[in-house]
């Protein structure tokens, strides 16, 4: 009796063969049904439009709440006594100012550099009758970059040279001051002295948040540490750098920059500084992932029944196939790359319509009012009128990968019958 | 004596699926030698479609032996008799099945691509049996766009285009009409006398058991009667 052996359909030429001749009916009998794959790739394609555009509006959103947020008054990253973070004394400073803001400005990702003196206070009114205690900040005004700095509410300025003073408009209320007066400061110095400066208030502020309006006053920085006794020294020094995003490793870089200045300080980036607001940024992408993912599993139930009609109406067909030698894992091959097909139809759909709804949607921005009344909450905190969105690569990216994965197990849980398929059966579905 | 290409021993197939077995063949034995024609015929359940099914490997009977071109079928598994049936055995179906994503060409090609022929020979094979059996004209239409003749005709050149020891046709001319099965048998004799091609089919058509060389009788799974014992010659 004689052997089969002729060459095995396994073999890789023939593999190669198999493979490109897959590829092409695979892509055929994708357009069998024009409108089920139309329905079905539009809904991979849907879920991905839905999922980038929702995040690239949401990344252009948390950018801009980050953005103001961090421009505000803390910078991307601050330099401080490493004690300063979780117990904020007079005496905890960074000493070599000079030095230290020389070198953070000589540094290629510092935009700017902003030197800051921090302490309490009793703010008093010019005759001293009403005090109200607050936070005394000493700022640089030639070099400062917060915006609570410079935004002065009509009928005052903000902070331009020493003796003057800039606060909140419900401080000033409640000790009775407006532009013009005088106001006391009265604390306790680095070294437990008495720190004493009298000011003429120029200007008030309205930041919205009342911690702020009703106990925060500037003054300038070289009447600050003169009143608590700093020299050469200040509590923080802010910086600003091109991508907040890249904080932390700009922090890292900043630690080693001004090591061998002086050992003794820490670089806080935001998230160290605000780290409700970091939190409130990893709630939101948590939440938007969690939507990504609900959606996927939702495309991937539509996917799996499109393909058990498919599996289902081709029985006779692949009967046929596996009666003329066609071996069970290249069928079932040829209905994966059904499945990449339709995939890679409903991706290229959705990346193209993300593209064109945040590239449209980006020119002219998004008005923050169209999510609700929140105007002049908006303005208050100094966010602009509207946002751009900005394309969300990573999702983009992300979403991509999580559709071809889902859409390939989808084909192949109906694909799977392929194996146990008895073509005499199957070619008798048609009879 | 001629070679012979299929040999069945004592080939018994019992379907227990329902309450009641079906014996579809009670220990047939039965051979086909090279270059015959042999023509399973028999009323619906005589099992010539079972017989057939066992012939190409597509179904196992439960007793007996079967071996195609001196292979043994009962020792091959899944994978080998998929194989087997790629290389040695073409198949036409009653329902013609030809891949309706593909071309005539195509189709014919398809079955080159899975054995590994090289890209231009597949070509040049598909195109000249298409242009020998009359299809020439056709071969860039797909199925949908062919009568029945038509597909019947390209799944006949699909099966032959590779040269196989043995041609299987499971009720070849149950669609067709009586002028276009003429065709399609003017064709098989055609490829059986002239190429050498063995072929078996299963057929209720008195005029396919006609052209066959060797009509074969089934009933109640049991041969009735073989035209080998007799002298057969078509006689249409």
């Amino acid at each position: 009796m004689s052997e089969l052996t002729l060459p095995s359909v396994a073999s890789t030429p023939v593999r190669r063969a198999v493979g490109r001749a897959l590829i092409t009916m695979a892509w055929r009998n994708l357009w069998r049904v024009p409108r089920r794959t139309w329905l079905t790739a539009g809904g991979v394609g849907f879920a991905i439009l839905l999922v980038v555009f929702s995040r690239s509006i949401q990344i252009g959103a948390l950018d801009t709440m980050l953005e103001v947020g961090t421009a505000q008054l803390t910078g991307h990253a601050q330099v401080q006594h490493p004690d300063y973070l979780d117990d904020p004394r007079m005496r905890s400073t960074v000493a070599g100012l000079a030095a230290l803001t020389g070198t953070l400005a000589g540094h290629p990702d510092v935009q700017a550099v902003a030197p800051r003196g921090m302490g309490f206070g009793l703010v008093s009114d010019g005759s001293g009758e009403r005090s109200f205690g607050g936070q005394i900040t000493g700022i640089d005004p030639a070099v400062e970059f917060a915006t609570l700095a410079s935004q002065a509410l009509p009928g005052g300025r903000p902070l331009e040279r020493a003796g003057e003073g800039f606060m909140g408009s419900k401080l000033a209320r409640n000790i009775g001051v407006a532009p013009g007066d005088d106001i006391i400061v009265l604390g306790t110095g680095k070294e437990g002295s008495v720190a004493a400066m009298a000011v003429t208030l120029v200007g008030l502020f309205e930041s919205g948040i009342p911690d702020l309006d009703r106990g925060f006053l500037m003054v300038h920085f070289d009447d600050f540490a003169d009143a608590f006794g700093l020299e050469d020294e200040a509590h923080a020094i802010a910086v600003l750098t091109g991508d907040l995003r890249d904080a932390r490793a700009f922090a890292a870089d900043l630690a080693t920059a001004i090591l061998p200045l002086d050992g003794n300080v820490a670089v806080r980036p935001w998230q160290e500084l605000m780290p409700e607001l970091e939190q409130t940024v990893v709630g939101e992408i948590g939440g938007s992932a969690l939507f990504a993912l609900f959606l996927v599993v939702i495309v991937t139930f539509v996917v799996v029944s499109t393909f058990v009609m498919t599996v289902f109406e081709r029985t006779a067909e692949f009967g046929m196939l596996k009666a003329i030698g066609m071996a069970p894992g290249a069928i079932f091959r040829m209905v994966q790359l059904e499945g990449l097909w339709m995939s890679l139809t409903g991706v290229a759909l959705g990346l193209v319509s993300s593209l064109v709804f945040v590239y449209v949607s980006a020119i002219e921005g998004i008005p923050f009012s169209a999510f609700g009344d929140f105007d002049d909450m908006m303005a208050r905190f100094f966010v602009p009128d509207v946002m751009i969105p900005v394309f969300d690569s990573a999702g983009a990216l992300a979403m991509t990968a999580m559709m071809v994965v889902a859409v390939q197990a989808a084909a192949a849980i109906p694909a799977r019958r392929i194996w146990r398929l008895n073509p005499v059966e199957a070619l008798r579905a048609e009879e | 004596m001629s070679e012979e290409v299929v040999q069945c021993h004592g080939v018994t197939r019992v379907y227990a699926d329902d309450a009641v077995p079906v014996h579809a063949l009670r220990g047939v034995d039965f051979a086909v030698h090279k270059g015959d024609w042999v023509s399973l015929a028999g009323p619906s359940g005589s099992g010539k479609s079972t017989l057939l099914h066992i012939i190409g490997g597509l179904d196992r009977p439960n007793d007996g032996s079967v071996s195609v071109d001196g292979e043994d079928l009962g020792g091959l598994s899944e994978a080998q008799l998929s194989d087997l049936r790629l290389r040695k055995i073409g198949f036409v179906f009653q329902a013609y099945n030809l891949i309706p994503v593909l071309t005539a060409v195509e189709n014919v090609e398809f079955i080159m691509q899975l054995q590994g022929i090289g890209a231009s020979e597949r070509r040049e094979r598909a195109l000249g049996i298409l242009d020998r059996l009359g299809l020439d004209d056709i071969g860039d239409r797909r199925p949908g766009e062919l009568s029945g003749g038509q597909q019947q005709r390209v799944a006949v050149a699909r099966a032959v285009v590779t040269d196989p020891v043995l041609l299987l046709a499971d009720e070849p001319s149950a669609n067709l009409d009586t002028a276009t099965t003429k065709e399609l048998l003017e064709l098989l004799r055609n490829i059986n006398e002239n190429h050498g091609v063995t072929i078996v089919t299963a057929t209720h058509d008195p005029m396919v058991m006609g052209y066959a060389k060797r009509p074969v009788n089934l009933r109640d799974g049991a041969i009735e009667s073989d035209g080998s014992t007799a002298d057969a010659s078509p006689d249409a």
